[in-house]
């Protein structure tokens, strides 16, 4: 009795906070929270979405492990993630100094740069399948230079090709970023520094990186989860194709989980997945946030 | 003002994309470029006469069954479904989620299917019930571009045993051809055009069937025990020759990763001058709109190492999902596209051969209709295992890997055969 | 700044403008061949050669017009639910009035380092349970909430000072009073911030409709045009690039239109962290 009437009394007391917080709650809890854990019970079962699940404890897992695709796509977006965030880390940090310097004209080109960001990476990917073709423009610009052409999307080139669209369309987006912390170290102590006579390097490494490095964070991690976004362009480009060479693992996720109807084994599948990002994830923050 | 008026139109939205009204779901394959235009004129008709409307969804080849399974274990399904002959027993085996047509199907409509024989076979392979009812089929002849093969001086009798139907060409004849088409025409140091483009990069059932049928492969993708036949000789041959192609540049560069759309285009763009898989609307409908400047003659297909004739044959198959609450209806339709006037009016505007035999009479005296209806007699279905779709995608890669320098034809053989009998595992 | 290092900067920087339009004027010029080749040249040779045959394809005879109202019926609804929602959270866990706010804002952090896409399987598995697959209201429902958006919500908030708040209470406004006459308006720059990022965010979503949508008339626009590539037997690069164009063109509107909000937005978030 007691402890019902405290409910209410808690109820009542924050009747109008709990009114503006439950929608949100709600749906987070939802669409978020419970997802990430059901999708741990799935993994255990086999389910062919029509019917029940069925439990079969690790199976799905020593299937995984001796799944070659599975490892190939695993390793696809090692070298998806390995090439796109360094890239991007750096290459934004680049873009963001020449913006920096762009005295005439700097928001026009912020929002030129940003441009890529905007259209729908659906049709990104369908104009760069084009752009990429055996001859397409991008070979013959190339042949008109007199420069040997490229098959951009053989089995050879495929990685490097797809994550350079996704570097060409993010680039200009984080560099935002970091034109952002720029402005936050304040001038005069830059110009302090050149007074007492530290160098570009030293100016660099004592006053701009340490106020910049939440930002470099900020942009590694955010272009970790931005570089999982390949699994559009897979799908719209080359569906994993030549020989699984541009497989990533989500790609391989949806292809066991919706062309095969193995809805468990797709879950075990996502499950390593979980387990590896939360793990870089940790890497990340571990490397970038030691004193 | 305003938020209240985007929730207010939201809600009507939502009610709008509800629907009301009596309407059969209908999903097709594209097997025309433009299925609802296609169907347009018959879908009226059957309205006039029977007050049932038809709603056509376009599904691709690539996603036609994954869709029916998600709809169904969505309880959405709908209530005709256009399949191949590769697709439809994963349907059947897993959800049991056809009808039986048996009870529809009347013996005065089976005295007018020209090919009955077909019936049997999907009854053959679904354990005595027909669960599919063709409406066409179709088979595949070669092309050749005859400005191509004027400019590289290809002798007239090259033409000639590529389509008089008493001559026949060979492999050894199209790597000869390979290396008279395949030239820099112009001097700028750069090969113009080409022979062949194998649609590498496309997850398609029929581009490697072609070539492993012809070098003799097994028509159902069987051996004598019922075990998958991938590490064959026929196999090996196929790759090998693929292979050769692609070494001694007939093929053009990336072909390991062209779409099969993406190899067309090649043909029609005049840089290759042989293809192999011309289905006859792209033969007598798109390509003489689309390309007016493209000079190309129909060829037979090649004879293979092992001395046979081969090439693919298709058909569309519609289906009833046992799910669908509207079956008779939907039989109603079925019926309706076999009538004599909806046959004649298919093959009119598809070329694709009438299944009752209804063509219209212009038909009567085109060659290259002859030559079509030539090769059905060694025109093989495609395979009908439910695994197909698996087994589909275990060639295909192993071929890519094969082009791409990763493997060797045995290599890939063998892992076909390892993944193709692992595949089989999930399917028992 | 000496006039050499000005005119590298410059000179890269239209090099980048030049490699950011340079694929859309393409797809723009391949749009405008009405026959299915992508080989011809880049400057037609007369005014002739162009024809709009490819998007009249598109507007009358596919569903494209139907699946540019999916997607802004999906994006409106959810970027316009989830701001509420984003906004009345954000609040709370800033002002931190109920119990356990920090716990449940250490959740949205967490949230935010989730992609959601892991967690499609069991959110199809839940939706079709439910009865919500083929249904907008699937797309639009999951999309109504964003860690981001109440970890942004919550941080600008914070930056407001409580005591106008305080002082239109003692005045005897009601808390709901406060909230929409005092702390809303002061919220607005990151609301439209919000809206912005969120739209754009909803609009470009594919994984989703991808599995959640088989009815044709229910595709988005995003899915419509991955599927164009494969509808078609004989490739059509000329529909294919002009499906690409119109799909892309609200978010493009939106943003040259807002793109002070937009970029705002990103600097914001830069600061935050």
């Amino acid at each position: 009795m007691k402890r019902r009437k405290n409910l209410m009394w808690y109820f009542r007391k924050y009747k109008f906070d709990l009114f503006l917080a439950l929608p949100g709650i709600l749906l987070l809890v939802i669409f978020y929270v419970a997802p990430v854990i059901a999708v741990f019970f799935v993994s255990f079962t086999r389910w062919p979405i029509i019917g029940a699940p069925k439990w079969i404890g690790l199976k799905n897992y020593q299937m995984l492990m001796s799944d070659r695709i599975f490892f190939k796509s695993l390793l696809n977006t090692l070298y998806y993630a390995a090439l796109i965030v360094p890239s991007l880390t750096i290459f934004s940090f680049i873009l963001a100094l020449i913006l920096r310097a762009i005295t005439k004209g700097r928001e026009f080109f912020k929002a030129v740069f940003v441009f890529p960001m905007v259209v729908t990476l659906v049709s990104t990917a369908t104009i760069w399948k084009g752009l990429f073709l055996p001859f397409g423009p991008i070979n013959a610009v190339l042949e008109f230079l007199g420069l040997p052409t490229v098959q951009f999307l053989s089995a050879e080139h495929v990685k490097n090709s797809l994550s350079f669209i996704l570097i060409w369309r993010d680039v200009g987006y984080f560099s935002i970023f970091y034109l952002a912390g720029f402005e936050q170290i304040p001038t005069e102590i830059i110009d302090a520094a050149k007074v007492d006579g530290a160098n570009a390097l030293q100016r660099f490494t004592y006053i701009i990186w340490p106020m910049m490095r939440p930002i470099v964070v900020l942009v590694s991690i955010l272009s970790t989860i931005g570089s999982f976004m390949i699994f559009t362009l897979v799908y719209v480009t080359t569906r994993g194709g030549p020989a699984y060479s541009s497989e990533a693992l989500l790609n391989y996720i949806y292809d066991v989980g919706w062309k095969e109807f193995r809805m468990g084994y797709a879950a075990a599948a996502a499950v390593v997945y979980f387990v590896i990002l939360f793990l870089l994830n940790s890497f990340q923050r571990l490397v970038f946030s030691r004193e | 003002m305003f938020r209240k008026s985007l929730v207010l139109l939201s809600i009507l939205l939502f009610l709008l994309t509800i629907g009301f009204g009596k309407t059969l779901q209908f999903w097709a394959t594209p097997f025309v470029s433009q299925p609802e235009k296609f169907f347009e004129p018959l879908v009226k008709q059957f309205k006039a006469e029977t007050g049932i409307d038809v709603e056509i969804s376009v599904v691709s080849y690539a996603d036609a069954v994954t869709k029916i399974q998600a709809a169904i274990a969505a309880g959405e399904a709908p209530d005709l479904v256009a399949l191949s002959e590769g697709r439809f027993m994963p349907l059947v085996r897993f959800g049991n989620a056809l009808y039986e047509l048996d009870e529809f199907v009347t013996d005065d409509l089976l005295k007018r299917v020209v090919r009955p024989q077909l019936l049997d076979q999907y009854r053959q392979i679904a354990g005595g019930k027909l669960y599919v009812f063709p409406i066409c089929f179709w088979t595949y002849l070669g092309a050749i571009n005859l400005d191509i093969f004027k400019k590289a001086g290809v002798p007239e009798e090259f033409i000639e045993k590529m389509t008089d139907p008493n001559k026949y060409y060979t492999w050894d004849d199209l790597l000869q051809l390979g290396a008279m088409v395949t030239k820099d025409y112009n001097g700028d140091g750069k090969v113009d055009h080409w022979l062949y483009a194998y649609p590498g990069g496309e997850n398609w059932v029929h581009p490697f069937l072609l070539w492993y049928w012809n070098a003799g492969g097994s028509p159902t993708l069987l051996d004598e025990n019922g075990k998958p036949a991938f590490n064959t000789e026929a196999t090996i041959r196929a790759l090998k020759f693929l292979l050769t192609l692609k070494e001694k540049g007939y093929m053009p560069p990336g072909v390991e990763s062209l779409s099969a759309g993406d190899a067309i285009d090649m043909f029609t763009s005049g840089k290759t001058a042989f293809i192999n898989n011309v289905w006859p609307s792209n033969a007598f409908v798109v390509w003489p709109k689309q390309f007016k400047n493209l000079n190309f003659r129909l060829v037979y297909p090649p004879v293979g190492p092992t001395g046979l004739r081969t090439t693919y044959f298709g058909s569309y198959l519609l289906a009833i999902p046992r799910q669908s609450k509207m079956k008779r209806e939907a039989w109603k339709f079925i019926e309706f596209l076999l009538r004599p006037e909806s046959q004649k009016y298919i093959s009119a505007n598809t070329y694709y051969s009438s299944i009752t035999g209804d063509v219209p009479d212009e038909f009567k005296g085109d060659p290259r209709v002859k030559m079509y209806m030539e090769v059905v007699k060694y025109a093989i279905p495609e395979p009908m295992h439910p695994a197909m779709a698996r087994w589909k995608m275990i060639y295909n890669s192993e071929t890519q890997a094969v082009l791409s320098g990763q493997k060797t034809p045995e290599e890939a053989a063998k892992t076909m055969q390892k993944l193709a009998e692992q595949a089989l595992e999930f399917y028992k | 700044m000496s006039r050499k290092s000005r005119w590298v900067v410059y000179s890269f920087a239209i090099f980048w403008l030049i490699m950011v339009f340079f694929p859309f004027v393409w797809a723009f010029r391949i749009s405008l061949i009405p026959t299915y080749t992508t080989y011809v040249s880049f400057f037609p040779r007369s005014l002739s050669e162009l024809s709009l045959v490819n998007y009249k394809y598109l507007l009358y005879q596919t569903k494209f017009p139907r699946w540019l109202l999916n997607s802004l019926i999906v994006s409106g609804t959810a970027t316009f639910l989830n701001t509420i929602a984003c906004f009345m959270l954000g609040y709370v866990l800033a002002r931190k009035r109920l119990p356990g706010s920090d716990w449940i804002f250490t959740m949205v952090l967490a949230l935010m380092m989730v992609p959601y896409q892991i967690t499609i399987i069991s959110l199809y598995l839940g939706l079709s349970k439910v009865g919500l697959t083929n249904n907008l209201l699937g797309l639009i429902l999951p999309m109504s909430a964003h860690p981001f958006g109440v970890f942004l919500m919550r941080q600008y908030i914070l930056m407001i000072p409580k005591d106008y708040e305080e002082a239109a209470l003692i005045d005897g406004s009601t808390r709901f009073q406060a909230l929409f006459r005092i702390v809303l308006p002061q919220t607005l720059p990151a609301i439209g911030v919000l809206l912005v990022s969120m739209l754009i965010e909803t609009w470009n979503n594919f994984i989703l409709p991808l599995v959640i949508i088989t009815k044709t008339s229910l595709k988005t626009v995003t899915v419509g045009v991955a599927d164009l590539a494969f509808e078609i037997l004989n490739t059509n690069w000329g529909v294919l690039m002009a499906g690409s164009l119109l799909g892309a063109l609200p978010t493009i509107i939106i943003f040259v239109i807002f793109n002070k909000y937009f970029l705002k937005g990103l600097t914001l978030q830069g600061g935050i962290k």
